[in-house]
């Protein structure tokens, strides 16, 4: 037998045969993986569908096919790495060489979940109409991207109607879910129950338990909170503002001691953690200890001088220790990023809901981030508010003088002429 | 010599003395004779399909949709991808006024096959039928000078727009045009007939469209066109075989099978109408004009509640029609609904108020005040209320067209498409009426 075998290794006939028939096997399988794949994409099981379009991905020439780049490109749009998904998308365009129908729809769903929907809003509805799969993507896409540009309301719309016409659809309860959760307010109770459903059925989505946790804690229920904390903390790696939020609920639940060993320990892996070290100063303020409480301030204070809740926060613990003229100082900076703040919320939670095209709005964001020193999104938003109107000139104004103080003299020279 | 042994179904062995040169000749021939046989198959496919596209390209040339569509479906069994076949689609979409599926064919043809001269005058040809911006592209103008058939295309597609925005005298001035160079074309003439038609010159349209069908005989869309209009001037008699002939030509077109049956009614023939109609009414159930047939035929019968029904089946599907709600107020009114009565008298008389308002719009400030959207705007809303959903889009469209930023367009059409389920269009459009 040994040497039968050995005779058939050394035979060049054995390999002719043993070489060609291992490959089919391992393209076999990855045609059929892929396949798997869609299907469980389809099915709305993301965590399985990724799975098995890695294994696709592990063999070449699998990992330049356009239909397993393009699926992979629509996992990753779903899970929200839109910057990641726009890149897969080149890849499969380039592996195509050219455009094809399906790649072109992909393209327009990304760009829906980015937001853009004006334009390309009639393609979509034509395209939603060819099949229920293809509307699912579309409504999908659309309430992510509505979602993004706070326009919960819009969002709430699309998941209703999905919802009429697809009752038992777990991905449109979801999005209802998610949809009115952002919208705040009422939307707070109703959201939470339809995620609560969504996770019945399908506990599987660590993303929506997330959500979910955050709504209950915003609902002041923070014993069932804290479930779902605790279940988020048994994956692998929870990160920092997730600790964070445990950290707080197990100290509202009266377990202190666990509390500060959660943000110490949030904070042994990033000692600039604002959120970590806002909290840890709460404790202390709540706890009677303002020098303590002061010290984990000012540096939260530092690490966050956006955010109204820390410098107020960081004013009290001034005021407590004693120090009267900081704090005065303190206070009147806390008011204007309180201004700021509220004008900020305004603005997500009901003006751009209402009037999401108007450039008005997008200048009036852009300003209030200016002030905040977030130049870069700033500029972001000065550059949608010209996407509504290309003439608009107090868009124009600002993005001239951003320009001049940044020294690009290009870029200035652009707003220049569109004001002349 | 090979020897070959065959197994016979008796069980007794016979020898076949076959050698294997013969062998392999016997299956090389075999292998010859099938692919002859493919290959011909094939070359009688591929003449097939040809001929079906040419055939189709000419029936679209002299305006028979209908033979044409026939013929692009048959082609589509071969090769439905076809460029030209696409093409070919699409401009029959246009010419049929399915203006969304004449858009989606030509996306398709670019997508699958890329740009190519075909391709991008079709696009032109659309865009001119409908107008996009009020004024036609000035390349088609530059393609008129080429002369030819392309010439003829332009054309037909300028008029078409012309027609699609009310600019009758703007279709007169190129109808005439093009008949001076070309008195006989039939797409001219057929034109010619319906802008005949839409100013009122009803006894000049008969006479265009009679002309063109003695001399076109297998045109059948100028036969309907003289059909119905002999109808509408109630001359049954003259009507009738012409209708014999559509039955036939076009059998799956329920406003023949109608009008059919209302002719031999009018030339007495009551028995045969009747039958005719109960045949149209089972393939048909959902067409007005058997609707209100049968109505009128259950009336005369005495059985009003029947012929209700048959009305109010009419009148959910074409909300806007006097003439059904005046027949129905009748019959209300013989059954003593008093309450009903009033109500259809005022719709009467809100529907005749917007017939009216229509016909002021569309002669008036719709053809003189182009950059003015609300002319457009108050035709969707008169369209809306009478239960023309797709005439109101068409219309709110063409308010767009003029002032992009209208809100008030958009917000009906927010309105409209949100009531539709099309939530995509509905939450664009309630952004866009909100956009200051």
């Amino acid at each position: 037998m040994a040497g039968w075998l050995g005779r058939r290794v050394r035979s060049v006939w054995t390999w002719l045969l043993a070489v060609p028939l291992l490959v089919i096997a391992v393209q076999g399988y990855a045609y059929l993986e892929l396949r798997a794949a869609r299907t469980a994409a389809e099915a709305d099981e993301p965590a399985t569908a990724q799975a098995k379009l890695d294994h696709v991905l592990a063999i070449p020439p699998w990992n330049r096919a356009p239909g397993a780049l393009l699926l992979q490109s629509r996992l990753q749009r779903q899970r929200g790495e839109l910057e990641a998904s726009f890149a897969t998308l080149r890849l499969a365009r380039a592996a195509a060489g050219s455009t094809t129908a399906e790649l072109t729809f992909e393209w327009a769903l990304l760009q829906a979940a980015d937001g853009n929907v004006t334009e390309i809003a009639e393609y979509l509805q034509r395209e939603g109409e060819a099949s229920i799969q293809n509307q699912r993507l579309v409504w999908e896409s659309l309430i992510t991207g509505f979602l993004a540009t706070y326009r919960a309301n819009d969002a709430y719309t699309v998941a209703q109607q999905w919802l009429l016409q697809l009752p038992d659809d777990l991905r449109a309860k979801e999005m209802r879910g998610l949809s009115a959760v952002a919208g705040r307010g009422r939307g707070l109770r109703l959201g939470t129950d339809d995620l609560r459903e969504v996770l019945k059925r399908d506990p599987n989505r660590p993303r929506t338990r997330l959500s979910y946790a955050v709504a209950l804690y915003d609902l002041g229920e923070y014993a069932d909170a804290m479930t779902e904390f605790r279940r988020l903390m048994a994956e692998p790696s929870p990160d920092a503002d997730l600790r964070v939020r445990y950290a707080r609920c197990l100290k509202l639940t009266g377990d202190s001691a666990a509390a500060s060993a959660e943000l110490d320990a949030v904070l042994a892996a990033d000692d600039a953690h604002g959120l970590a070290l806002r909290t840890r100063g709460q404790f202390a303020l709540g706890d009677g200890q303002p020098k303590e409480a002061l010290a984990w301030l000012a540096r939260a204070a530092a690490a966050m001088s956006t955010d109204y809740q820390t410098q107020y926060l960081y004013f009290q613990a001034l005021e407590q220790d004693g120090q009267a003229e900081a704090a005065a100082t303190q206070l009147a900076f806390s008011d204007e990023v309180k201004i700021r703040a509220v004008a900020m919320a305004e603005l997500r939670t009901r003006k751009l809901a209402e009037r999401p095209l108007d450039p008005a709005l997008s200048v009036e964001m852009a300003t209030l981030l200016q002030a905040n020193g977030q130049d870069k999104q700033a500029v972001n938003w000065l550059t949608v508010a010209l996407s509504y109107d290309p003439s608009y000139r107090p868009a124009h104004e600002m993005l001239l003088k951003h320009y001049e103080r940044t020294g690009n003299a290009a870029q200035a020279e652009v707003h220049r002429r569109a004001l002349r | 010599m090979a020897m070959f042994t065959l197994e016979v179904p008796t069980g007794r062995r016979k020898r076949f003395p076959v050698t294997k040169r013969e062998c392999i000749a016997g299956v090389v021939g075999v292998l010859i004779v099938g692919s002859v046989a493919a290959i011909g198959f094939w070359f009688r496919g591929k003449l097939e399909f040809e001929q079906h596209v040419q055939l189709a390209d000419t029936a679209l040339h002299e305006g028979r949709i209908t033979t044409a569509l026939r013929h692009i479906q048959l082609a589509m069994q071969t090769a439905p991808n076809d460029p030209a076949v696409l093409i070919l689609s699409s401009r029959c979409a246009r010419l049929s006024q399915n203006y969304t599926k004449a858009e989606d064919l030509l996306n398709l043809t670019q997508t699958l096959h890329g740009s190519s001269d075909p391709l991008t005058l079709e696009w032109l040809l659309y865009k001119s039928t409908l107008q996009t911006n009020q004024q036609p592209d000035m390349q088609i103008y530059s393609r008129l000078a080429q002369g030819g058939l392309v010439a003829r295309h332009c054309r037909h597609a300028l008029v078409l727009g012309a027609f699609r925005n009310f600019h009758y005298r703007l279709a007169e001035e190129l109808l005439d045009a093009w008949q001076y160079d070309t008195p006989a074309d039939p797409l001219a003439r057929c034109l010619r007939g319906r802008l005949q038609e839409v100013q009122l010159k009803l006894d000049a349209a008969i006479e265009t469209w009679t002309a063109l069908v003695a001399d076109h005989p297998e045109h059948h869309e100028a036969r309907l066109n003289l059909a119905l209009l002999l109808m509408q001037q109630r001359q049954a008699d003259t009507a009738l075989p012409h209708l014999v002939e559509l039955l036939a030509a076009m059998p799956e077109n329920a406003e023949v099978a109608a009008q059919y049956g209302i002719a031999l009614r009018q030339i007495g023939r009551t028995a045969e109408a009747d039958r005719s109609l109960l045949r149209a009414v089972e393939k048909f159930p959902a067409n007005v004009a058997l609707l209100t047939e049968s109505a009128k035929v259950a009336m005369g019968q005495d059985l009003d509640a029947e012929a209700i029904g048959h009305l109010e089946a009419a009148l959910r599907i074409d909300p806007g029609s006097i003439t059904n709600r005046n027949l129905y107020l009748q019959l209300l009114a013989r059954s003593g609904r008093d309450a009903e009565v009033q109500e259809q008298e005022v719709r009467i008389k809100s529907l005749g108020r917007d017939n009216e308002r229509m016909t002021e719009l569309i002669q008036g400030p719709l053809q003189t005040q182009l950059q003015n959207p609300m002319p457009a705007y108050e035709l969707g809303g008169i369209a809306l209320r009478s239960g023309q959903v797709s005439e109101s889009l068409h219309w709110y469209g063409v308010a767009l067209q003029r002032d992009a930023k209208h809100s008030a367009t958009h917000t009906a059409l927010a309105v409209i498409h949100g009531e539709l389920g099309n939530a995509v269009l509905a939450t664009k459009h309630r952004a866009l009426a909100n956009q200051r």
